[in-house]
Protein backbone atom coordinates (compact mmCIF):
# COMPACT_ATOMS: atom_id res chain seq x y z
CA UNK A 1 0.00 0.00 0.00
CA UNK A 2 1.30 3.48 -0.85
CA UNK A 3 1.79 5.84 2.06
CA UNK A 4 2.39 9.59 2.09
CA UNK A 5 4.59 10.49 5.09
CA UNK A 6 5.04 14.05 3.77
CA UNK A 7 1.31 14.78 4.20
CA UNK A 8 -0.79 15.38 7.29
CA UNK A 9 -4.58 15.23 7.62
CA UNK A 10 -6.56 17.27 10.16
CA UNK A 11 -8.28 14.86 12.55
CA UNK A 12 -11.34 17.09 12.92
CA UNK A 13 -12.14 18.32 9.40
CA UNK A 14 -10.27 15.87 7.12
CA UNK A 15 -8.27 18.55 5.22
CA UNK A 16 -4.91 17.57 3.75
CA UNK A 17 -1.75 19.66 4.21
CA UNK A 18 1.97 19.32 3.57
CA UNK A 19 3.54 18.16 6.82
CA UNK A 20 5.46 21.10 8.31
CA UNK A 21 8.76 20.53 10.07
CA UNK A 22 8.29 21.58 13.69
CA UNK A 23 10.83 22.21 16.44
CA UNK A 24 10.24 21.07 20.03
CA UNK A 25 7.38 22.98 21.63
CA UNK A 26 6.01 24.21 18.30
CA UNK A 27 2.53 23.28 17.11
CA UNK A 28 0.75 23.59 13.77
CA UNK A 29 -2.98 24.33 13.64
CA UNK A 30 -5.50 23.59 10.92
CA UNK A 31 -6.48 26.94 9.33
CA UNK A 32 -9.97 25.61 8.56
CA UNK A 33 -11.16 24.29 11.95
CA UNK A 34 -8.33 25.46 14.28
CA UNK A 35 -7.62 21.96 15.59
CA UNK A 36 -3.97 21.16 16.35
CA UNK A 37 -2.58 19.09 13.48
CA UNK A 38 -1.17 15.65 14.38
CA UNK A 39 2.41 16.55 13.54
CA UNK A 40 4.77 17.38 16.40
CA UNK A 41 8.47 17.30 17.11
CA UNK A 42 9.90 13.75 17.48
CA UNK A 43 9.34 12.16 20.89
CA UNK A 44 12.09 12.80 23.44
CA UNK A 45 12.44 9.26 24.83
CA UNK A 46 14.82 10.09 27.68
CA UNK A 47 12.54 12.79 29.07
CA UNK A 48 9.44 10.62 28.63
CA UNK A 49 11.10 7.64 30.33
CA UNK A 50 12.22 9.73 33.31
CA UNK A 51 8.73 11.17 33.77
CA UNK A 52 7.11 7.71 33.44
CA UNK A 53 9.41 6.20 36.08
CA UNK A 54 8.72 9.12 38.42
CA UNK A 55 4.96 8.72 37.86
CA UNK A 56 5.23 5.03 38.72
CA UNK A 57 6.79 5.77 42.13
CA UNK A 58 4.43 8.67 42.87
CA UNK A 59 1.43 6.56 41.82
CA UNK A 60 2.29 3.93 44.45
CA UNK A 61 2.45 6.67 47.09
CA UNK A 62 -0.85 8.18 45.92
CA UNK A 63 -2.65 4.83 46.10
CA UNK A 64 -1.11 3.29 49.24
CA UNK A 65 -0.89 6.25 51.59
CA UNK A 66 -3.93 7.99 53.16
CA UNK A 67 -5.30 10.92 51.17
CA UNK A 68 -7.27 12.40 54.07
CA UNK A 69 -7.13 12.00 57.87
CA UNK A 70 -10.20 12.83 59.95
CA UNK A 71 -10.78 13.05 63.66
CA UNK A 72 -14.00 13.26 65.63
CA UNK A 73 -14.24 13.34 69.45
CA UNK A 74 -11.09 11.32 69.95
CA UNK A 75 -11.82 8.88 67.12
CA UNK A 76 -9.45 8.92 64.17
CA UNK A 77 -9.82 7.55 60.69
CA UNK A 78 -8.09 7.85 57.35
CA UNK A 79 -8.66 6.56 53.84
CA UNK A 80 -6.61 5.86 50.74
CA UNK A 81 -8.03 6.29 47.24
CA UNK A 82 -8.08 2.54 46.84
CA UNK A 83 -10.24 2.20 49.98
CA UNK A 84 -12.73 4.61 48.44
CA UNK A 85 -13.27 2.17 45.56
CA UNK A 86 -13.75 -0.62 48.12
CA UNK A 87 -16.22 1.56 50.08
CA UNK A 88 -18.30 1.97 46.91
CA UNK A 89 -18.38 -1.83 46.52
CA UNK A 90 -20.19 -2.19 49.87
CA UNK A 91 -23.82 -1.34 49.46
CA UNK A 92 -26.40 -0.82 46.74
CA UNK A 93 -24.10 1.21 44.48
CA UNK A 94 -21.70 -1.71 44.08
CA UNK A 95 -21.72 -1.89 40.22
CA UNK A 96 -19.88 1.46 40.03
CA UNK A 97 -16.96 0.15 42.12
CA UNK A 98 -15.49 -1.83 39.17
CA UNK A 99 -15.21 1.15 36.76
CA UNK A 100 -13.88 3.34 39.59
CA UNK A 101 -11.22 0.73 40.42
CA UNK A 102 -10.33 0.60 36.72
CA UNK A 103 -10.06 4.39 36.54
CA UNK A 104 -7.81 4.44 39.61
CA UNK A 105 -5.50 1.84 38.00
CA UNK A 106 -5.27 3.61 34.61
CA UNK A 107 -2.28 5.81 35.63
CA UNK A 108 -0.42 2.64 36.72
CA UNK A 109 -1.16 0.85 33.45
CA UNK A 110 -0.11 3.94 31.48
CA UNK A 111 3.18 4.34 33.37
CA UNK A 112 4.03 0.64 32.94
CA UNK A 113 3.27 0.73 29.20
CA UNK A 114 5.24 3.96 28.74
CA UNK A 115 8.22 2.60 30.71
CA UNK A 116 8.24 -0.60 28.62
CA UNK A 117 8.00 1.19 25.26
CA UNK A 118 10.38 4.04 26.10
CA UNK A 119 13.00 1.92 27.87
CA UNK A 120 13.43 -0.13 24.68
CA UNK A 121 13.38 2.98 22.50
CA UNK A 122 15.99 4.54 24.79
CA UNK A 123 18.34 1.60 24.17
CA UNK A 124 17.65 1.83 20.42
CA UNK A 125 15.42 -1.23 20.08
CA UNK A 126 11.76 -1.76 19.21
CA UNK A 127 9.89 -3.07 22.27
CA UNK A 128 8.19 -6.48 21.89
CA UNK A 129 4.51 -5.83 21.17
CA UNK A 130 5.28 -2.22 20.17
CA UNK A 131 2.24 -1.59 17.93
CA UNK A 132 -0.55 -3.12 20.10
CA UNK A 133 0.89 -1.59 23.30
CA UNK A 134 1.26 1.88 21.78
CA UNK A 135 -2.34 1.58 20.54
CA UNK A 136 -3.30 0.68 24.13
CA UNK A 137 -1.80 3.93 25.47
CA UNK A 138 -4.00 5.97 23.11
CA UNK A 139 -7.02 3.96 24.22
CA UNK A 140 -6.29 4.47 27.95
CA UNK A 141 -5.64 8.21 27.65
CA UNK A 142 -9.22 9.53 28.15
CA UNK A 143 -9.69 7.37 31.27
CA UNK A 144 -6.80 8.93 33.18
CA UNK A 145 -8.59 11.01 35.83
CA UNK A 146 -5.82 11.92 38.24
CA UNK A 147 -6.77 15.60 38.31
CA UNK A 148 -10.42 14.70 38.92
CA UNK A 149 -9.34 12.52 41.88
CA UNK A 150 -7.29 15.43 43.21
CA UNK A 151 -10.22 17.86 43.02
CA UNK A 152 -12.51 15.14 44.43
CA UNK A 153 -10.23 14.72 47.46
CA UNK A 154 -10.22 18.49 48.02
CA UNK A 155 -14.02 18.67 47.76
CA UNK A 156 -14.36 15.73 50.19
CA UNK A 157 -12.05 17.54 52.63
CA UNK A 158 -14.10 20.74 52.50
CA UNK A 159 -17.32 18.76 52.72
CA UNK A 160 -16.23 17.06 55.96
CA UNK A 161 -14.40 20.03 57.49
CA UNK A 162 -17.74 21.45 58.67
CA UNK A 163 -18.29 18.56 61.08
CA UNK A 164 -14.89 16.96 61.68
CA UNK A 165 -11.19 17.74 62.06
CA UNK A 166 -9.69 17.19 58.61
CA UNK A 167 -6.03 16.92 57.61
CA UNK A 168 -4.37 16.31 54.26
CA UNK A 169 -2.39 13.05 54.01
CA UNK A 170 0.70 12.11 52.03
CA UNK A 171 -1.58 10.65 49.36
CA UNK A 172 -3.02 14.06 48.57
CA UNK A 173 0.43 15.55 47.96
CA UNK A 174 1.36 12.51 45.86
CA UNK A 175 -1.83 13.02 43.86
CA UNK A 176 -0.88 16.65 43.22
CA UNK A 177 2.63 15.57 42.15
CA UNK A 178 1.16 12.90 39.86
CA UNK A 179 -1.07 15.51 38.20
CA UNK A 180 1.99 17.67 37.58
CA UNK A 181 4.08 14.75 36.20
CA UNK A 182 1.22 13.72 33.90
CA UNK A 183 0.94 17.27 32.61
CA UNK A 184 4.67 17.38 31.87
CA UNK A 185 4.53 13.99 30.12
CA UNK A 186 1.57 14.95 27.93
CA UNK A 187 3.27 18.19 26.86
CA UNK A 188 4.82 15.83 24.31
CA UNK A 189 2.60 13.80 21.98
CA UNK A 190 3.13 10.07 22.52
CA UNK A 191 1.64 9.49 19.05
CA UNK A 192 4.88 10.80 17.54
CA UNK A 193 6.50 7.59 18.81
CA UNK A 194 4.90 5.88 15.79
CA UNK A 195 7.44 7.70 13.61
CA UNK A 196 10.35 6.50 15.75
CA UNK A 197 12.81 4.15 14.08
CA UNK A 198 15.72 2.31 15.76
CA UNK B 1 -14.26 30.42 4.97
CA UNK B 2 -11.42 32.87 5.34
CA UNK B 3 -8.94 31.01 3.11
CA UNK B 4 -8.67 32.07 -0.55
CA UNK B 5 -8.65 28.43 -1.69
CA UNK B 6 -9.92 25.78 0.62
CA UNK B 7 -7.46 22.90 1.23
CA UNK B 8 -8.54 19.57 -0.30
CA UNK B 9 -10.23 16.88 1.77
CA UNK B 10 -8.54 13.52 2.24
CA UNK B 11 -11.63 11.79 0.89
CA UNK B 12 -11.53 13.75 -2.39
CA UNK B 13 -7.82 13.02 -2.88
CA UNK B 14 -8.32 9.28 -2.40
CA UNK B 15 -6.18 9.14 0.72
CA UNK B 16 -7.08 8.27 4.30
CA UNK B 17 -5.29 9.12 7.53
CA UNK B 18 -4.98 6.25 10.00
CA UNK B 19 -7.14 7.11 13.04
CA UNK B 20 -4.55 5.55 15.36
CA UNK B 21 -1.11 6.65 14.14
CA UNK B 22 -2.15 9.45 11.70
CA UNK B 23 -0.11 8.02 8.76
CA UNK B 24 -1.63 9.08 5.43
CA UNK B 25 -2.34 5.99 3.29
CA UNK B 26 -3.82 5.19 -0.10
CA UNK B 27 -7.58 4.75 0.26
CA UNK B 28 -8.17 2.73 -2.90
CA UNK B 29 -7.65 -0.53 -1.05
CA UNK B 30 -11.01 -0.83 0.73
CA UNK B 31 -10.96 -2.16 4.31
CA UNK B 32 -7.17 -2.10 4.30
CA UNK B 33 -4.95 -1.93 7.34
CA UNK B 34 -2.40 0.73 8.17
CA UNK B 35 1.07 -0.59 7.22
CA UNK B 36 2.65 1.17 10.21
CA UNK B 37 0.40 0.37 13.19
CA UNK B 38 -1.95 -2.34 11.87
CA UNK B 39 -5.18 -0.49 12.67
CA UNK B 40 -8.10 -0.81 10.25
CA UNK B 41 -8.33 2.20 7.91
CA UNK B 42 -11.62 4.03 7.51
CA UNK B 43 -12.66 7.47 6.35
CA UNK B 44 -15.18 8.01 9.16
CA UNK B 45 -15.80 6.26 12.47
CA UNK B 46 -18.16 3.30 11.97
CA UNK B 47 -21.88 4.10 12.46
CA UNK B 48 -20.78 7.22 14.31
CA UNK B 49 -24.13 9.05 14.59
CA UNK B 50 -26.12 5.90 15.47
CA UNK B 51 -23.72 4.90 18.22
CA UNK B 52 -23.42 8.42 19.61
CA UNK B 53 -27.20 8.78 19.74
CA UNK B 54 -27.76 5.32 21.25
CA UNK B 55 -25.24 5.92 24.07
CA UNK B 56 -26.62 9.41 24.65
CA UNK B 57 -30.19 8.06 24.99
CA UNK B 58 -29.00 5.38 27.43
CA UNK B 59 -27.28 8.08 29.50
CA UNK B 60 -30.41 10.26 29.43
CA UNK B 61 -32.56 7.38 30.74
CA UNK B 62 -30.14 6.70 33.61
CA UNK B 63 -29.88 10.41 34.43
CA UNK B 64 -33.36 10.33 36.05
CA UNK B 65 -32.61 7.71 38.76
CA UNK B 66 -29.18 9.32 39.20
CA UNK B 67 -30.86 12.52 40.36
CA UNK B 68 -33.91 11.07 42.13
CA UNK B 69 -32.27 8.27 44.14
CA UNK B 70 -30.03 9.07 47.14
CA UNK B 71 -26.28 9.15 46.48
CA UNK B 72 -25.35 8.97 50.18
CA UNK B 73 -26.97 7.67 53.35
CA UNK B 74 -25.73 9.33 56.53
CA UNK B 75 -26.32 7.48 59.79
CA UNK B 76 -25.45 9.47 62.90
CA UNK B 77 -26.32 7.94 66.28
CA UNK B 78 -29.20 5.95 64.89
CA UNK B 79 -30.62 8.77 62.74
CA UNK B 80 -30.42 7.97 59.05
CA UNK B 81 -30.84 10.60 56.35
CA UNK B 82 -30.57 10.29 52.58
CA UNK B 83 -29.12 12.94 50.35
CA UNK B 84 -29.42 13.32 46.59
CA UNK B 85 -27.06 15.28 44.34
CA UNK B 86 -29.30 18.36 44.35
CA UNK B 87 -29.97 18.27 48.11
CA UNK B 88 -26.19 18.23 48.69
CA UNK B 89 -25.78 21.38 46.60
CA UNK B 90 -28.67 23.09 48.40
CA UNK B 91 -27.26 22.15 51.83
CA UNK B 92 -23.92 23.78 51.01
CA UNK B 93 -25.64 26.84 49.55
CA UNK B 94 -27.77 27.32 52.66
CA UNK B 95 -24.74 26.83 54.92
CA UNK B 96 -23.22 29.83 53.16
CA UNK B 97 -20.51 27.81 51.39
CA UNK B 98 -21.49 28.96 47.94
CA UNK B 99 -18.07 28.20 46.36
CA UNK B 100 -18.16 24.48 47.12
CA UNK B 101 -21.87 24.40 46.18
CA UNK B 102 -20.90 25.91 42.82
CA UNK B 103 -18.15 23.29 42.18
CA UNK B 104 -20.54 20.40 42.90
CA UNK B 105 -23.33 22.06 40.89
CA UNK B 106 -21.04 22.55 37.88
CA UNK B 107 -19.54 19.04 37.95
CA UNK B 108 -22.71 17.08 38.75
CA UNK B 109 -25.59 19.00 37.19
CA UNK B 110 -24.43 21.71 34.75
CA UNK B 111 -21.78 19.67 32.89
CA UNK B 112 -23.94 16.53 32.30
CA UNK B 113 -26.89 18.67 31.14
CA UNK B 114 -24.64 20.77 28.89
CA UNK B 115 -23.21 17.55 27.42
CA UNK B 116 -26.67 16.18 26.62
CA UNK B 117 -27.63 19.41 24.84
CA UNK B 118 -24.29 19.81 23.04
CA UNK B 119 -24.12 16.22 21.76
CA UNK B 120 -27.78 16.32 20.73
CA UNK B 121 -27.12 19.58 18.84
CA UNK B 122 -24.00 18.13 17.15
CA UNK B 123 -25.80 14.92 16.10
CA UNK B 124 -28.80 16.84 14.72
CA UNK B 125 -26.72 19.26 12.64
CA UNK B 126 -24.30 16.58 11.42
CA UNK B 127 -27.33 14.54 10.36
CA UNK B 128 -28.82 17.54 8.49
CA UNK B 129 -25.34 18.36 7.05
CA UNK B 130 -25.92 21.95 8.06
CA UNK B 131 -23.15 24.05 6.45
CA UNK B 132 -23.39 27.01 8.87
CA UNK B 133 -21.35 27.32 12.06
CA UNK B 134 -19.06 24.39 11.33
CA UNK B 135 -16.04 25.90 13.01
CA UNK B 136 -18.11 26.76 16.10
CA UNK B 137 -19.51 23.23 16.28
CA UNK B 138 -16.01 21.76 15.99
CA UNK B 139 -15.00 23.97 18.93
CA UNK B 140 -18.09 22.83 20.85
CA UNK B 141 -17.05 19.20 20.28
CA UNK B 142 -13.58 19.92 21.64
CA UNK B 143 -15.15 21.48 24.75
CA UNK B 144 -17.46 18.44 25.24
CA UNK B 145 -14.47 16.09 24.95
CA UNK B 146 -12.50 18.16 27.46
CA UNK B 147 -15.12 18.70 30.18
CA UNK B 148 -16.65 15.23 30.00
CA UNK B 149 -14.63 13.42 32.62
CA UNK B 150 -14.85 16.13 35.28
CA UNK B 151 -18.33 14.85 36.19
CA UNK B 152 -16.65 11.77 37.69
CA UNK B 153 -15.82 14.12 40.59
CA UNK B 154 -18.96 13.30 42.56
CA UNK B 155 -18.31 9.54 42.40
CA UNK B 156 -14.78 10.04 43.80
CA UNK B 157 -16.09 12.37 46.55
CA UNK B 158 -18.78 9.88 47.63
CA UNK B 159 -16.26 7.02 47.60
CA UNK B 160 -13.77 8.94 49.73
CA UNK B 161 -16.34 10.24 52.22
CA UNK B 162 -17.83 6.76 52.65
CA UNK B 163 -14.38 5.23 53.14
CA UNK B 164 -13.50 7.89 55.74
CA UNK B 165 -16.58 8.13 57.91
CA UNK B 166 -16.83 4.73 59.59
CA UNK B 167 -16.33 5.32 63.31
CA UNK B 168 -18.58 2.70 64.84
CA UNK B 169 -21.84 1.04 64.00
CA UNK B 170 -23.78 4.19 64.93
CA UNK B 171 -22.12 6.82 62.80
CA UNK B 172 -21.24 6.04 59.22
CA UNK B 173 -21.86 7.26 55.67
CA UNK B 174 -22.75 4.70 53.00
CA UNK B 175 -23.10 5.03 49.22
CA UNK B 176 -26.63 5.07 47.83
CA UNK B 177 -27.94 3.60 44.55
CA UNK B 178 -27.96 7.05 42.90
CA UNK B 179 -24.18 7.19 42.67
CA UNK B 180 -24.03 4.00 40.56
CA UNK B 181 -26.53 5.49 38.12
CA UNK B 182 -24.64 8.78 38.08
CA UNK B 183 -21.32 7.05 37.38
CA UNK B 184 -22.96 5.11 34.55
CA UNK B 185 -24.28 8.39 33.07
CA UNK B 186 -20.77 9.91 33.07
CA UNK B 187 -19.20 6.83 31.46
CA UNK B 188 -21.96 6.56 28.83
CA UNK B 189 -21.69 10.24 27.85
CA UNK B 190 -17.90 9.88 27.59
CA UNK B 191 -18.33 6.87 25.28
CA UNK B 192 -20.97 8.78 23.34
CA UNK B 193 -18.62 11.73 22.75
CA UNK B 194 -15.78 9.35 21.80
CA UNK B 195 -18.00 7.74 19.15
CA UNK B 196 -18.92 11.06 17.54
CA UNK B 197 -16.81 11.75 14.47
CA UNK B 198 -16.08 15.51 14.14
CA UNK B 199 -15.34 15.00 10.42
CA UNK B 200 -19.09 14.54 9.95
CA UNK B 201 -19.53 18.22 10.88
CA UNK B 202 -17.61 19.11 7.69
CA UNK B 203 -19.16 16.56 5.32
CA UNK B 204 -21.40 17.74 2.49
CA UNK B 205 -24.46 16.07 1.04
CA UNK B 206 -22.47 14.78 -1.96
CA UNK B 207 -21.06 11.93 0.16
CA UNK B 208 -24.42 10.21 0.57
Amino acid sequence: MRTYPHLVVCEHCDRVFHRPYLARGQRAYCPVCRQGLPCRAPFHCERGLALSLASLVVFLLAMCTPVIHIGFRGNYSDATLWQSAIALAHGVGAPIAAPVAFILLVPLMQSLLQCWLLAFAFTGRVAPGFAPLLRCTAWLRPWNMVEVCLLGALVAMIKLSGYLDVQAGIGLWALAALTLLNGLFWAQDLKTLWEWKP
Amino acid sequence: MSLPTSPPRARDLGVVACHTCTLVCDARDEAGRCPRCGARLHHRKTASLDRTLALLCAALVLYLPANLLPVMRTSLFGHASDSTIMSGVIAFWQAGEWDIALVIFLASIAIPCAKFLALGWLIWHAHKQQPLGRRERTRLYRVVEFIGYWSMLDVIVVGLVCALVHFDMFSSIDPGPGIAFFGAVVILTMLSAANFDPRLIWDDAKYD
